[in-house]
């Protein structure tokens, strides 16, 4: 287990490169997929929590993080994005001489993308835990509903600062940051961010790609895939979060092996309860043992 | 536990999701979605049954054949719910927000006010009218929730001004002070004509689960 995580980056289609963060640690290898928005820095405290205990490897998805910033909507649709997961896959395989991934962890969206990837036919995963992730009821992935006020949120967000200081004070102000973990908070300012040449700080995932991110979630249809994830799934739904347990159920009920679960937080469970994230990876590698 | 009950052909599943006596609260839930199988954590102090219906279309209510929803139609499924509860208070997601406010308005009496929330088919399909249509309907969706009610229910007209006046009827005939709740932070346009009513009021979920507790032991005025 490293104290800072070693970086790297992987091709994974022609022009987009993302990066891996690996805070090491030896035993099962876990693969974490952030929240649109966000980065792999924001599961540092969940790789420090693990310790030993298991190869934690993070990614920044394409948009996000350092990785590559394509042009353009179709860049962002998730059915690329979970074909950019299998390719990780692949390459955190072929370098750590592993044959699976024994579990990946999504959250929000890089839990639907998790799901995505799930079910395809060179998935290589384990088993799948996804944190809240954003499923639709069926039908309605498709782009059927008008306006899009997550999109049009982000597209309002704040992207530059005079220094890491005036973001920490601006977002401790929020009630979107009220209930985060200190550290993950910290975490977040930390990685989050980037230096601008004029002396600034800059959101490493722009507003317009967040925003983009939220309007393309249409072209991959977790129902319809569902039929084809035939590992074991765990599906957490926050209580307090804004997406329906019934509709995690119902998607659930389709796969081969799935279950919902309910976690007293709001939807960034990781930010603020990294801790259940924790214990909850426990205890599904002392079930699935290698 | 369930209870059936009948809308014109429609046979709709209410489901009794906790025990206690006193008051009803009846939650409807969004486009799409249904009714879920254990009272949520934060309806579990509700001084009375917590009840949740699955509209037309949706969950184990009846999928009628050729679709026809319209978002009145869900309110007469309110109705038939109200006509068994006899008087409740209501608290929607997304569609069954605004399907809520539409029975608060409609049945004043009855509903004892409404908690508006954030979820699918809050916008409806916007607010002026539009050249009538025949949706195309991906009949290889999961059903239920039936496609067509995603189709149509989705694009609904909601002007502002037909909204507001849901809210003002509630507000006016139910006797009630601040009948209309709203937690959504999504702000379409007949949402945002409706938080200027009077007897509207803006806050989070828990602040309005404690002001309707208030309002369910209240009598009409």
């Amino acid at each position: 287990m490293k104290a800072r995580p070693a970086r790297s980056r992987v091709a994974v289609a022609p022009d987009v490169e993302l990066s891996l963060q690996d805070w090491g640690g030896e035993g099962p290898l876990l693969l974490l997929h952030h929240a649109n928005g966000f980065c792999a820095g924001t599961w540092a405290e969940v790789a420090r929590a693990l310790g030993e205990q298991a190869r934690v490897i993070a990614l920044d998805a394409r948009g996000h993080g350092d990785s590559s910033v394509p042009k353009g909507h179709d860049a962002y649709r998730w059915d690329l994005l979970a074909e950019d997961l299998t390719r990780v896959v692949q390459h955190v395989l072929r370098d750590a001489g592993r044959e699976r991934v024994d579990l990946m962890v999504g959250h929000s969206f890089g839990g639907t993308i998790s799901l995505g990837a799930a079910a395809l036919p060179d998935a290589r995963l384990r088993r799948v835990l996804a944190l809240d992730p954003v499923i639709l009821p069926p039908g309605l992935g498709s782009g059927v509903l008008r306006g899009n006020p997550m999109a049009a949120g982000a597209r309002r967000r704040k992207n530059v600062f005079v220094s890491r200081g005036e973001a920490r004070q601006a977002w401790r102000a929020k009630p979107f940051f009220a209930r985060w973990h200190p550290e993950v908070f910290e975490d977040y300012v930390e990685e989050g961010l980037r230096e601008r040449e004029d002396g600034r700080v800059e959101l490493k995932c722009a507003p317009e790609t967040e925003a983009t991110v939220f309007e393309t979630g249409r072209h991959l249809d977790v129902f319809a895939r569902a039929a084809n994830v035939s590992i074991p799934v765990v599906i957490q739904w926050a209580e307090q979060g804004s997406f329906s347990r019934a509709v995690y159920q119902q998607l659930a009920d389709m796969m081969a092996e799935a279950t919902v679960e309910t976690v007293p937080t709001g939807h960034l469970v990781p930010m603020e309860r990294p801790d259940l994230v924790v214990e909850r990876i426990r205890a599904l590698l002392r079930e699935h043992p290698l | 536990m369930m209870e059936w009950l009948t809308h014109g052909r429609m046979r709709l599943a209410l489901r009794r999701l906790t025990a206690a006596d006193g008051p009803s609260l009846l939650l409807l839930h969004g486009l799409g979605e249904r009714s879920p199988d254990d009272c949520p954590s934060v309806y579990r102090k509700w001084p009375g049954p917590v009840w949740a219906l699955d509209f037309t279309g949706h969950g184990q209510s009846t999928v009628p054949l050729g679709g026809g929803y319209t978002a009145e139609i869900l309110m007469a499924d309110v109705d038939a719910a109200l006509r068994h509860l006899g008087t409740a208070t209501i608290v929607g997601r997304g569609l069954g927000a605004y399907v809520g406010l539409l029975a608060a308005g409609g049945r004043p009496q009855l509903v004892r006010g409404a908690v508006l929330l954030d979820g699918p088919g809050l916008a409806g399909g916007g607010s002026g009218s539009i050249t009538p249509f025949l949706p195309t309907v991906d009949t290889r969706q999961p059903s239920p929730p039936d496609p067509f009610a995603m189709a149509e229910l989705a694009l609904d007209v909601r002007p502002p001004d037909y909204a507001t006046f849901f809210a003002r009827q509630a507000a006016e005939l139910s006797g009630l002070s601040r009948p209309i709740s709203v937690c959504a932070c999504e702000r379409p346009e007949w949402l945002a004509a409706v938080v200027c009513e009077l007897g509207v009021e803006e806050t989070n979920l828990a602040e309005a689960l404690d002001h309707h507790q208030a309002l369910a032991g209240q009598g009409p005025a």
